[in-house]
């Protein structure tokens, strides 16, 4: 456990200089914006089109690993539905505070799992979490575009409006995009997976000081009990869930233990966009997302230790 | 040389990104600003920092680097400022355009020289770029900012303002921080250097593609003689003076390769900022840093090649 925390510490540490860089004023709050629209958009697709390219499957159970992954996080959904009715209740909360704690329960901060995954696994492991983008990220998307259209609007979206959540996300497109490529055996030219690759090292820590400049600590938190729960169900629930649907595919090894690792990180910041966009409640995720990368110093290790140790 | 040009493709390669990224417009306007405040106040200082404590700087010849520089640095000064009577006759400018050309010629781009020498020499590259860093760029910052202010119509500089354009510079606090903390042999607890070294990752990648948003092909189109004269001095003039300068003070191997590519490198960005703010003639640093980028392009490898048969 020690060990762990201690690996991971400098993931945090970063994320700790991001938070002081916003509150020294040194970089102004549009270019804070600008700098995270540019790995949203730009640098994180080149790494994961960079590393689906580039990566040797062989030998990885891809599919056994992306579809214990899509399952988890349907588990997750369908509890979270089919409990909605009781958790209004004993949370006190409205259909878009719902949405919200929806959206911090079955997301994940894929700036966060590809900064720790070359320092915890190695940079090799960082395919695994390409995989791991492929499988997860275009299902989170149309699942949350669904239940905070149903929930806010109380009707489910169009078909227009599912598949441009799918389409206009750089991250489906760059992991998908990959996967073609790859299986249409096109080829890669070293000098081009050289220059993403150079993008690629650049963009974690720029992304990981992006995630610390968009803490929120010192705003008051506008709902305790979903925060709360949001929290304990992402950091401390999914890695459980993730863990069974692991053992149920014969998932084991590095394969599992990335998968892991993206459950167990925070929820990602697409789902502030989202909920801003959508008529979510937008300062619920910022407040969700707070709590959840300063509980995840700890969390993290921890989940990462226990399968280390089960496993 | 081939290879040597290949090695130095992926750089260019990232620097025309970042061009290609600003032209379409693909990047907000804020994110050049962003990144580039990242880069000067966080990541180029991680890197050297981390650099120069990590690696083994005993056995390069320090001084002799040193005195290199500064020699050839100063020698061209000397030049440019005794023949400044004909330098603007002859190219027909005015004293605003005689400064942009002394900017043009002196100064040089830590943000090409780094990527250039990690890529050829890994550790020991960056940190002999800290060290001429460390020499040059304090006398190299104050002789540019007089030699604009007398140019420009601008005022004299007063102490405090030469000592505060001396110590605000974050390269050297982090050169001499670095240094000093090798020499002393502090041990810095591992999860810090490896957040160091997560920023100092960052720091290569944006620094290239921030070198590529700042080029200006309008201005560049139909470079004036000033422009041509600024580019040979710099891409040319310098590393002769510094193959000179090299040869009195014994500096060999692979220290005097890392002086002549520092040397070979086009003119520093900040040039832009200063003639902007101080009255000097931008558009024309901006065309010369251009000219200057596409023919080192094909200028360094040649350097290289030359330099590494001599060495």
């Amino acid at each position: 456990m020690t060990a762990a925390f201690i690996a991971l510490l400098p993931v945090f540490i970063v994320i700790l200089v991001g938070f002081a860089l916003r509150k020294s004023q040194l970089i102004g709050e549009g270019h804070w914006a600008a700098v995270d629209h540019v790995c949203y958009f730009v640098l994180f697709p080149a790494i994961f089109f960079k590393e689906i390219v580039a990566a040797d499957f062989s030998g990885i159970p891809v599919f056994g690993m992306a579809l214990a992954m899509m399952l988890a996080v349907l588990i997750m959904s369908a509890v979270l539905l089919v409990l909605r009715r009781p958790l209004y209740k004993a949370l006190a909360i409205d259909g878009p505070q719902f949405s919200s704690l929806f959206q911090g329960a079955t997301r994940w901060h894929t700036f966060i799992a590809f900064a720790i995954i070359p320092i915890y696994f190695g940079p090799s492991a960082l395919a695994l979490g390409a995989v791991s983008a492929a499988a997860m990220t275009p299902l989170l998307n149309v699942i949350c575009v669904i239940v905070i259209s149903m929930l806010v609007a109380g009707q489910s979206p169009d078909a227009r409006t599912i598949l441009l959540a799918i389409v206009k996300n750089p991250f489906v497109l760059s992991t998908v995009g990959g996967v073609l490529w790859k299986i249409l055996g096109l080829p890669a030219p070293a000098m081009g997976i050289q220059v993403l690759d150079m993008i690629g090292k650049g963009a974690l820590g720029l992304a990981l000081l992006t995630v610390g400049a968009g803490l929120r600590v010192d705003e008051a938190i506008s709902a305790r009990a979903p925060v709360l729960a949001a929290t304990v169900l992402k950091l401390l629930v999914m890695p459980v869930i993730m863990a069974v649907c692991l053992k149920m595919f014969g998932v084991t090894g590095l394969a599992a233990a990335v998968a892991m690792l993206c459950a167990a990180v925070p929820t990602g910041s697409g789902a502030y966009v989202l909920a801003r966009q959508m008529g979510g409640d937008a300062p619920l995720v910022a407040n969700i997302l707070t709590l959840q990368v300063i509980c995840a110093a700890l969390t993290i290790p921890l989940v990462l230790w226990l399968f280390g140790i089960l496993a | 040389m081939t290879s040597t040009f290949e090695t130095l493709l992926p750089v260019f390669l990232l620097i025309a990104l970042g061009w290609g990224l600003r032209e379409r417009r693909v990047v907000p306007e804020d994110m050049w600003r962003g990144v580039e405040l990242l880069g000067y106040w966080v990541f180029f200082p991680a890197l050297l920092g981390d650099t120069l404590i990590r690696s083994d700087i005993s056995q390069l010849p320090l001084t002799g680097i040193a005195l290199t520089m500064i020699g050839a640095f100063l020698t061209m000064a000397l030049v440019l400022l005794i023949a400044r009577k004909p330098i603007m006759a002859g190219l027909a400018i005015d004293g605003p355009s005689y400064s942009s050309l002394f900017q043009s010629a002196t100064r040089w781009n830590g943000f090409i020289a780094l990527p250039v020498l990690a890529k050829l020499y890994g550790d020991v590259g960056v940190a002999l770029v800290a060290v001429i860093m460390g020499a040059l760029v304090p006398i190299a910052n104050v002789m540019a900012v007089y030699v604009v202010a007398i140019n420009s119509a601008g005022r004299e500089l007063t102490w405090r303002e030469t000592t505060y354009i001396v110590f605000r510079n974050p390269f050297i606090w982090a050169t001499a921080m670095g240094l000093l903390i090798n020499f002393a042999g502090i041990t810095i607890y591992a999860p810090v250097m490896t957040a160091m070294g997560m920023l100092g990752s960052a720091a290569i990648a944006c620094g290239l593609l921030m070198v590529g948003a700042g080029l200006s092909t309008q201005e560049a189109i139909r470079p004036s003689p000033a422009v041509w004269a600024g580019t040979v001095l710099k891409l040319f003039g310098t590393p002769a003076l510094v193959f000179v300068w090299s040869l009195a003070m014994g500096v060999t191997g692979t220290a005097f390769v890392a002086c002549m590519i520092c040397a070979a490198v086009p003119t520093a960005m900040s040039s832009y900022v200063l003639a902007r703010q101080m009255g000097g003639d931008a558009p024309l640093v901006a065309a010369t840093v251009t000219v200057q980028t596409i023919v080192s392009f094909f200028s360094i490898p040649v350097i290289i090649a030359l330099a590494r048969v001599i060495q």
